[in-house]
């Protein structure tokens, strides 16, 4: 009896993007998704983080090359702008449509 | 990671998205300003009838420059800034307006017994058409206006004194009634930013 994955389950785990497998990540970029620009508070709120996790999570988004950051200063603070990148689109959109499949998969 | 994990994460990230749709009933200060613009140009057409016309036009344009500075500054108040949006609200409502204007001239040159009155009331209705329009593609809280403004503008035909300063008072309370449900989310950007 061959009791190896159907191969749907398995293109769908491959296409997990590792990155992407923390909520805050996903969350964050799946709110980029929704408009071009959020500043760090706003993130902060809607995720519902702290600072100091949600500012790491952030920092690994930018390293991969998925979110670009901006600073600059409204009434004399600083205030970080994120957006996601045309690489952050391209892996939000796989990754979503691999745990898709996965489900999907789990659920048949 | 298992699918349970999957599941929850998704939960998560779904009430992440519904909180932030919650919070964005569009920047109170634009929502204000053509609710302003809409309560004295109706009142215009009742009063003074001859300026309402240069009113609406003037204070139209004025109105779509200072809605996307207004804009601008809201966003960096909220923390939330979307160009994109604000690109497609304005084409939506600046071509919108201006076709539907153009749309009831139209109909006034073929069908040349329909009095100023109604042609004014034909404005309204495209207008809601418009609104209804914005609320099912862009922004869900114009949704519920559309038909008001169709109502209305039906309706004010039927109104012996002081229809469209009533029709404008009612458009402008809802322009004005989403701008008191702000979700508490939307705090300043730069309020805790120490990470």
């Amino acid at each position: 009896m061959d009791e190896s994955p159907p191969s749907s389950a398995l293109s769908g785990l491959n296409g997990l993007d590792a990155i992407l497998q923390h909520r805050s990540r996903l969350g964050a970029l799946v709110l980029l998704s929704t408009a071009e620009n959020m500043s760090f508070s706003r993130l902060k709120t809607l995720l519902d983080e702290t600072d100091g996790n949600l500012g790491a999570q952030l920092r690994k988004l930018e390293e991969a090359g998925y979110l670009s950051a901006k600073k600059e200063f409204v009434d004399r603070k600083p205030v970080t702008w994120y957006s996601m990148t045309k690489a952050g689109r391209a892996a939000l959109s796989a990754h979503l449509r691999a745990m898709e499949s996965l489900i999907k998969t789990v659920k048949n | 990671m298992d699918v349970q994990q999957m599941q929850s994460d998704l939960a998560y990230i779904r009430g992440t998205v519904a909180r932030q749709q919650r919070s964005s009933n569009g920047p109170s200060p634009v929502l204000w300003l053509w609710a302003i613009y809409v309560l004295v140009g109706y009142t215009l057409i009742d009063v003074r009838p001859a300026a309402a016309s240069i009113f609406f036009l003037v204070a139209g344009i004025i109105g779509g420059f200072l809605s996307a500075f207004l804009s601008r500054r809201w966003a960096r108040r909220t923390g939330e800034y979307d160009p994109a949006m604000g690109r497609r609200l304005g084409l939506h409502f600046g071509a919108g307006v201006v076709l539907a204007i153009a749309a009831s001239m139209g109909t006034a040159m073929i069908f040349k017994t329909l009095t100023g009155q109604q042609v004014g009331q034909l404005v309204v209705v495209m207008i809601g058409i418009v609104y209804f329009l914005a609320g099912v593609h862009i922004a869900p809280y114009f949704l519920w206006l559309g038909p008001v403004l169709i109502a209305g503008g039906l309706a004010v035909g039927f109104v012996p004194h002081y229809g469209w300063t009533m029709l404008g008072a009612v458009i402008a309370i809802g322009l004005v009634l989403p701008t008191f449900f702000q979700h508490a989310a939307q705090l300043p950007p730069q309020a805790n930013e120490s990470h």
